[in-house]
């Protein structure tokens, strides 16, 4: 057995795990698996052996499988005899000593049934690990995988799948649209980019390079003395310790000189600049990482010194979040003084939830204190459901050259030595974190979705809330037109003028002779005065009641979150006469995550009217599209009246009224009488009592010209046609207001759909 | 003795320039909270503002002998070690687990009078320690001082941050207890004093825990610090490097503390600072350019804006139209006396009325009784105008202003056609007036139709019985042929008399009615411009008047010079 294990072991890891192959085969035989804190992923790992030939006989077709399994994440599984899940082993967490790798206990997680990630590579690009000696793969490896496929037990995930499940997640968590200030917007945006940066910076590098060492980042409060860890840890002083808070401005990462090139550039968080440093990290600029290159390091492990999460400078809690979604392990460090802060629960918590592998140092303990403080410092943890977690006590000590002594850093060396060398601590480190982080997404991901579908409620809302104006506007205009409110003022005054000066009876006129022939007659002017009365009336009652309208959908927008900050927007693009952004807008983040992805769309701001005073009015265009409607309506109500031939009615036989008269007549009795309103539920006959003496005439004036009915009828007629005239009108001004709703993007109702099933590929694809 | 009785008479005149700078704060929120709203005063602003109307009312009726001193900081910073040192005994737990202190501890020097202080602290009874027994030389000076032990605010224990919110909120000096390792905390820094910024003179921050630091790293230390407090806006705060273990600084602490109490400012001091940051906050609502308000403004709004309404009123009621409709109804009427009926009968016999034949007689009746009348206005077209008067005229003001300003112009537009209908009607004459002269004019008509009905009897009498011969004994007036071109003349004078009467009558009377109109025209306008000035200027210049007086109150709650900065402490 061990022989086997040696000759799976020995050429697969070049580094690290190399000089001390059998001990590790050793261990990862049965309970070896059994890694602190990490029995959940033990048993993952231990999935992994299982899908191994069970009886595996040559070292061909062992090395073979390690390739076909391990090439996701490296692992020496392949030739591991058959260990079952149920001999994965947790280990207390109170423990300081290394794990005793001989003890079988049975593992929580052994009997569920929960679907593992279990990642293996069939060849291509991703097989190219520094773990898979390509060139003893040879051909056996397509037979091997053949030959196992009916014994596998749990489903065999391709990490070329599963990379491409991630990148077709990616689209549309960059797509989505968060257009709106709903109450979960900017919770969703944040998420949105963590969803993005957990991709970017962890998932998809960890999937494509799966052989990179495992990036251990120190993680705690300012002074907690993540640096002097470190610093221990690797042996010289590579990170600046001292007194000021906070101490570590930029992130120093360590490893060994090998290591170095999988912290590249263009590989590891490509977006951040870095600087290659050799000695102490001297305090440079925030935000650039420093590299450090140490003989004093283990291979495969590399140590992330991160600036601290709850300091003064709320740039470091961002900075050190994206550094947390970017490593595999975490080592929480606090102090006996800090523990029960609740920063560091909050933090804790957070690990907790994702699932990220997590160890957490407990240092600065004063030496008397030591038993009644890790005593009080496991209850908690274990209030918090931490306690499977690997914990170190740290005493207070005396510090030299920024490292703490040799044995008291000792534990946190071992432990991640081990963790490096040790294959199953390995892939156990690296699938509790990205099991862990995906399972995250299968609530994130429909959580995200939600919220497009929330902004679809909150884009109809907006536009409900203009239609609902502009609707008010038109029941306004509606009423003042049908209950004679606009039989006031100056169409009143010229009304009396024409028809109390005999004028309107003038317009009579007799007929002449048998053939009808009506003589031409020039519209007296007191009509003509009547008819513009009418007209200015008229328009700006359409003007009124669009003004009203726009200001009652300014401020019913005001109301709203999403509303007004899109009344702040609108207004800020009309102060900003280039278009030039001055933050970071919905608009420019698409733009910018597109332009990632090789999409790029325009986001052509449109010119125009960027008042925002000018919003809550109505446009300058409508006066006159209004004079045009109104002058419209007016000759349509006098072609009306001459369609209708009343000059062929009875009266006519005798009489005949010029049509321009009569028309503003019947226009007259049309708006002032509530009568002649189809909504109406009053009898025709009676004049309105509230417009005064004016029309009392024309009532019967009209009906003995046209004849009740007809009256009823035609005055329907023209009122609709008015009321379909000013709601165009009406129609045209909301539309400003929804240029705005549409001018910060166009909501994809299907993006929600889209997203989930793009969760749903990936949950498939595990 | 002397020193006291100085501190007492700066007491109440401080206390004085208080309460008048809070009587100020307690008015502009008055004004605020009647201009709420999306772009109005912001209601966390007068929530914060009337809740510091209260504290400190409470504040000021409550003992002014003593000093409320909280030693406030992170869990583990040794605040309840400090508090055990100033106090002399161990009153406040001290531990290595963490959180220790959960609940504030109080220690009195001085107790008589403290009691309903420590009540409105909300100190637990079990919680209070005096230190009235052991008056020992130093005790004596320290006396009227109330030391608070707050909870760990940083902790995990939720409750306990409220209660430090609130004891911060209460206390008359607050000492930060800091430690090395925890001196640049968010959850201290973020939280408690960022907000605190202005409140240097009521602040002290004590470093505690110097034993484990170097003399060099703690200058290093204290230097960061006072670097992070110059950019939270707390300059000129006192940093204090104290021990608790080997009792270094612990005198220094104790001689502030004693000097706050001495003082008997701290109180006054810490309320000033809060009324300074609220009414600061307050500020931006009432940040004009000077002198844009005061008479330009009203200028400005007033500046022919009254008659240009007037005239929008007078458009939108018609007023032209109805002086049309007036002088048509005169001229209509004034023709019954002064027309010339021989013409009007002329014209009824050549072209025959149609509507009499259609039986329309009704109607027609009806139409002429139509008489130019109270027309009211048209609702539509006031609104366009103080719309429009309220986008033009009002002048720029800070945010809730300008909309307030806006708002006072139309409150009352629905009032307006009503009013100005009423203005109109007044105006208007009461009912059908008749001229004196158009009955001169009339009877002179009359006289001429006489004269003509005359001339054409004698005429025909003329022509039947002179020229005809058919009768006898007839007078030769009658009868005499040679009269005949006398009578003709008489027809013909009387004729074209009457016309030519009736032509000038009509011309003098559409003249007098076009007068008479531009008359009611300019009655009308005045009234109109009346109008404007209740229902639409009034409101405005009130709403100005209120932004001017917001403004005065303004400054009478920043009361500039009112404390000086340097007193509390030294």
């Amino acid at each position: 057995m061990t022989e086997r294990e040696d000759a799976a072991a020995a050429p697969m890891p070049p580094s690290g795990a190399g000089p001390s192959g059998p001990v590790a085969a050793d261990r990862s035989f049965g309970g070896a698996l059994g890694v602190p804190g990490f029995a959940g992923s033990a048993a993952s790992f231990a999935e992994v052996a299982m899908t191994a030939p069970v009886p595996a006989g040559s070292p061909d077709l062992a090395a073979a499988s390690a390739e076909r399994s391990g090439t996701g994440w490296p692992a020496d599984a392949g030739g591991t005899p058959p260990a079952g899940p149920g001999e994965a082993q947790p280990q207390q967490a109170s423990s300081q000593e290394p794990p005793s790798p001989d003890r079988d206990q049975p593992s929580r997680a052994g009997g569920s049934t929960e679907p593992r990630l279990v990642v293996s590579g069939q060849g291509g690009q991703v097989a190219g690990t520094i773990w898979t000696p390509a060139s003893e793969s040879g051909p056996a490896a397509s037979d091997a995988a053949a030959a196992d496929a009916d014994e596998e037990p749990f489903a065999r995930v391709d990490a070329r799948k599963l990379e491409a499940a991630l990148l077709g997640l990616r689209h549309p968590i960059v797509t989505v649209p968060l257009l709106f200030e709903s109450p979960g917007v900017t919770q969703a945006r944040a998420e949105r980019v963590k969803l993005l940066s957990q991709i970017d910076d962890y998932l998809l590098p960890r999937l494509r390079q799966s052989g990179a060492p495992i990036l251990v980042a120190l993680v705690g409060s300012t002074g907690a003395g993540k640096s002097t860890l470190m610093n221990s840890v690797v042996g010289k002083q590579v990170s600046a310790t001292g007194i000021r808070r906070p101490t570590t401005n930029s992130p120093v990462l360590a490893c060994h000189p090998d290591d170095m090139r999988w912290f590249a550039e263009n590989v590891f968080m490509p977006t951040l600049p870095r600087v290659r440093q050799h000695g102490l990290a001297m305090p440079g600029r925030d935000g650039l990482l420093v590299l450090a290159a140490s003989e004093g390091m283990p291979r495969g492990v590399a140590v992330l010194d991160t600036p601290d999460i709850d300091s003064v400078v709320q740039a470091h809690r961002d900075f050190a979040d994206q550094f947390l979604d970017a490593s595999d392990l975490w080592l929480f460090v606090t102090t006996a003084r800090r523990y029960a802060d609740a920063a560091v629960w909050e933090m804790l918590q957070d690990a907790r939830d994702r699932g990220a592998a997590l160890a957490i140092a407990l240092s600065r303990v004063p030496l008397a204190a030591t038993a009644e403080l890790s005593t009080h410092f496991d209850a908690m943890l274990e209030a918090n459901g931490l306690s499977e977690v690997r914990r170190f006590i740290i005493p207070e000590t005396v510090i030299t050259d920024a490292q703490l002594p040799a044995e008291v850093a000792g534990p946190v060396r071992d432990w991640l030595a081990d963790t490096a060398r040790r294959e199953d601590r390995r892939v156990a480190v690296l699938t509790q974190t990205m099991s862990g982080m995906l399972d995250t997404f299968r609530s994130r991901v429909p959580a995200l979705a939600d919220e497009v579908t929330a902004q679809a409620a909150v884009r109809d809302e907006l536009r409900q809330t203009v239609e609902s104006a502009f609707g008010t506007g038109l029941a306004e205009f509606d009423e003042a037109t049908g209950d004679g409110s606009l039989l006031h003022g100056e169409v009143l005054a010229r009304w009396q003028d024409f028809t109390g000066t005999g004028d309107l009876m003038r317009t009579l006129q007799a007929r002449r002779g048998r053939g009808g022939k009506q003589r031409k007659q020039q519209l007296p002017a007191r009509a003509v005065a009547l008819k513009g009365a009418l007209h200015a009336s008229l328009v700006s009652l359409i003007t009124a009641t669009a003004d009203r309208a726009a200001e009652l959908a300014v401020s019913g927008w005001q109301e709203q979150p999403a509303g007004s900050s899109l009344l702040a927007e609108h207004g800020a693009t009309g102060r900003r006469p280039d278009g030039s952004s001055a933050g970071l807008t919905e608009a420019d983040f698409v733009a910018a995550a597109l332009a990632d992805l090789g999409l790029v769309s325009g986001t052509g701001a449109d010119g125009g009217d960027h008042d925002p005073a000018a919003l809550a009015r109505a446009t300058a265009r409508l006066a006159a599209a209004a004079t045009t409607a109104v002058s419209d309506w007016q000759e349509h109500v006098r072609q009306q009246v001459r369609q209708e031939n009343v000059t062929k009615r009875s009266i006519a036989r005798v009489v005949s009224f010029d049509d321009e008269s009569l028309a503003l007549v019947l226009t007259m009795g049309v708006l002032g009488s509530a009568a002649s309103s189809p909504t109406s539920t009053k009898p025709a006959s009676a004049g309105s009592a509230s417009t005064g003496s004016a029309n009392l005439a024309v009532p019967q004036l009209l009906e003995s010209l046209f004849g009740a009915g007809l009256l009823r009828d035609m005055g329907a007629r023209v009122r609709q046609d008015l009321r379909e005239r000013v709601s165009r009108l009406f129609g045209a001004e909301a539309e400003r207001f929804f240029a705005i709703i549409d001018s910060v993007g166009v909501l994809d109702d299907g993006a929600a759909g889209e997203l989930l099933q793009a969760g749903d590929a990936l949950e498939g694809a595990r | 003795m002397t020193v006291m009785l100085s501190a007492q008479v700066s007491d109440s005149a401080d206390r004085a320039g208080l309460s008048a700078r809070l009587t100020a704060l307690a008015r502009l929120v008055q004004i605020g909270s009647v201009r709420t709203g999306p772009d109005g005063f912001s209601q966390d602003l007068l929530t914060e503002a009337s809740d510091l109307l209260t504290r400190a009312g409470e504040r000021l009726m409550l003992s002014s002998r003593h000093t409320v001193v909280s030693l406030a900081g992170g869990t583990g910073s040794g605040k309840s070690s400090l508090f055990n040192q100033l106090a002399g005994a161990d009153f406040s737990t001290v531990g290595v687990t963490r959180p220790v202190t959960r609940d504030a501890h109080a220690c009195v020097w001085g107790v008589s009078g403290s009691g309903p202080l420590l009540e409105w602290l909300g100190v637990p009874r079990r919680h209070r320690y005096a230190r009235a027994s052991a008056l020992g030389s130093g005790e004596q000076s320290m006396n009227g001082l109330v030391l608070l032990d707050l909870p760990d605010h940083d902790s995990v224990m939720g409750h306990a941050t409220n209660l430090v919110d609130q004891l911060v909120g209460l206390s008359d000096l607050i000492v930060w207890v800091l430690d090395p390792q925890k001196y640049a905390d968010a959850a201290v820094h973020r939280r408690f004093l960022v907000p605190l910024a202005g409140h240097s003179e009521v602040i002290a921050v004590v470093l505690n825990q110097a034993d484990l630091l170097s003399a060099g790293q703690i200058e290093d230390c204290v230097h960061d610090l006072r670097r992070l407090l110059d950019s939270e806006g707390l300059p000129d705060v006192q940093i204090l490097v104290t021990s608790a273990k080997n009792g270094a600084g612990i005198e220094e602490l104790r001689k502030l503390l004693i000097e706050a109490v001495t003082a008997r400012k701290a109180a006054t001091a810490r309320i000033s600072a809060d009324v300074d940051k609220v009414a600061a906050k307050f500020e931006p609502y009432g940040a004009i350019e000077e002198g844009s308000l005061d008479a330009s403004g009203q200028e400005h709004l007033r500046a022919g804006t009254a008659a240009e309404l007037a005239d929008d009123f007078a458009s939108a009621a018609g007023v032209s139209a109805i002086g049309d409709a007036l002088g048509s109804a005169r001229e209509l009427r004034a023709m019954d006396y002064v027309g010339w009926p021989v013409s009007w009968l002329a014209e009824r016999l050549t072209s025959p009325d149609p509507i009499r034949r259609v039986r329309l007689g009704r109607i027609w009746d009806e139409l002429r009784g139509l008489s130019a009348g109270p027309s009211g206005a048209q609702q539509a077209e006031i609104d366009n105008a103080l719309t429009r008067v309220a986008d033009e005229k009002v002048p720029a003001l800070p945010s809730p202003w300008s909309r307030t300003v806006r708002a006072a112009v139309r409150s009352r537009a629905s009032e307006v056609p009503a009013a100005v209908g009423e203005e109109i009607t007044a105006a208007l004459p009461a009912g059908p007036v008749v001229d004196r002269w158009w009955r001169l004019i009339g009877v002179v008509q009359g006289l001429l139709l006489g004269c003509v009905l005359v001339g054409i009897v004698w005429l025909a009498s003329l022509i039947i019985l002179g020229v005809a011969h058919v009768g006898s004994g007839i007078p030769t007036l009658f009868s005499d042929v040679w009269l005949l071109p006398w009578a003709a003349v008489m027809l013909i004078a009387g004729l074209s008399g009457g016309w030519l009467t009736a032509r000038l009558g009509t011309r003098a009377v559409s003249r007098a009615a076009a007068r008479e109109t531009e008359d009611l025209e300019d009655d009308i306008r005045r009234r109109l411009a009346a109008v404007a000035g209740d229902l639409v200027l009034a409101p405005a210049e009130s709403e100005l008047d209120e932004l001017a007086r917001f403004r005065a109150e303004l400054r009478a709650a920043a009361g500039a010079g009112m404390v000086d900065p340097a007193s509390a402490w030294n």
